[in-house]
């Protein structure tokens, strides 16, 4: 971890592996979160930006001597970036053993409208 | 490049850190100990009373696991079969292991493998594995000649 960071007091982050792929109404997102629980991931949208991540990894390594070590004790942490034609409002998050699957449907079709024109009585 | 990574280990780690250093001034640190290459990643501890394993297996449920323990070593089969019926071109991202895997870990010290123990939430599965009798620490009580 870099000096700068550590000053920070920021903590290494893991990012999740994750699936996204487009259904028929939508998107669906799976976020591999193990060694979490529940209540400890977070999923937050800010513009464009949809980020999810988990807090408080307070879980402690078993005690003794590590002999092999290729997963931390970190939390997650990852952003993604949502395209325009998806529906910000009805986002659906569901966990299940150590997955988070999010669900974002597709906005309705604006198809095409009419736009009507009025006569501009001052001209 | 993940053939190069099991063999090679060293260079390629260096590698990974200086660049999670260089990242690591800007936005969050990520760990450069990812589980991208060797499925499922695998600690192990070795304490005086036990050895434990720990294995990361999101989303695989009991019956997709096979743990065998031996006097020396841990051996899970793991079938990932993760949502199906999604044609491969409709992925935007697609990370997540499926298929099938093996993978065997030595485990330190003297185990008394009959007497392992494994349990699996959240997605870790961790055994358990107690140390012979004879095999842990004891206090010999020196006595005065």
């Amino acid at each position: 971890m870099s000096e700068k960071n550590a000053k920070a007091g920021r903590r290494p982050f893991r990012a999740p592996l994750v699936d996204v792929f487009e259904t028929a109404d939508g998107v669906v997102m799976q976020v591999e979160l193990p060694g979490v629980e529940k209540d400890a991931a977070k999923v937050t949208l800010e513009g464009d930006t949809l980020r999810v991540e988990t807090s408080g990894e307070t879980r402690e390594a078993p005690a003794g001597e590590a002999v092999l070590a290729e997963f931390v004790r970190a939390d997650f942490a990852r952003e993604f970036a949502l395209s325009r034609d998806l529906d910000r409002e009805h986002i659906e998050a569901s966990w299940s053993s150590g997955v988070l699957k999010l669900r974002i449907p597709k906005l309705a079709a604006a198809g095409p409208r009419k736009i009507q024109i009025r006569t501009d009585e001052s001209a | 490049m993940s053939l190069l990574m099991r063999r090679y280990g060293f260079p390629f780690d260096t590698i990974r850190r200086e660049m999670a250093r260089v990242m690591g001034e800007d936005w969050p640190f990520m760990s450069w100990m990812s589980s991208e290459n060797i499925y499922p990643p695998a600690n192990v501890y070795d304490a005086p009373e036990a050895a434990i394993v720990e294995f990361e297996v999101p989303g695989v449920a009991m019956n997709d696991m096979e743990l065998t323990v031996t006097g020396g070593s841990v051996t899970l089969k793991v079938t990932r079969s993760v949502e199906g019926d999604v044609p491969p071109e409709k992925y935007y991202v697609r990370e997540r292991w499926r298929g099938e895997f093996g993978r065997t870990v030595t485990v330190p010290g003297s185990i008394d493998s009959a007497a392992a123990k494994a349990a699996l939430k959240n997605g870790i599965l961790t055994v358990t594995i107690p140390k012979k009798a004879q095999a842990r620490p004891r206090k010999i009580e020196v006595k005065v000649a």
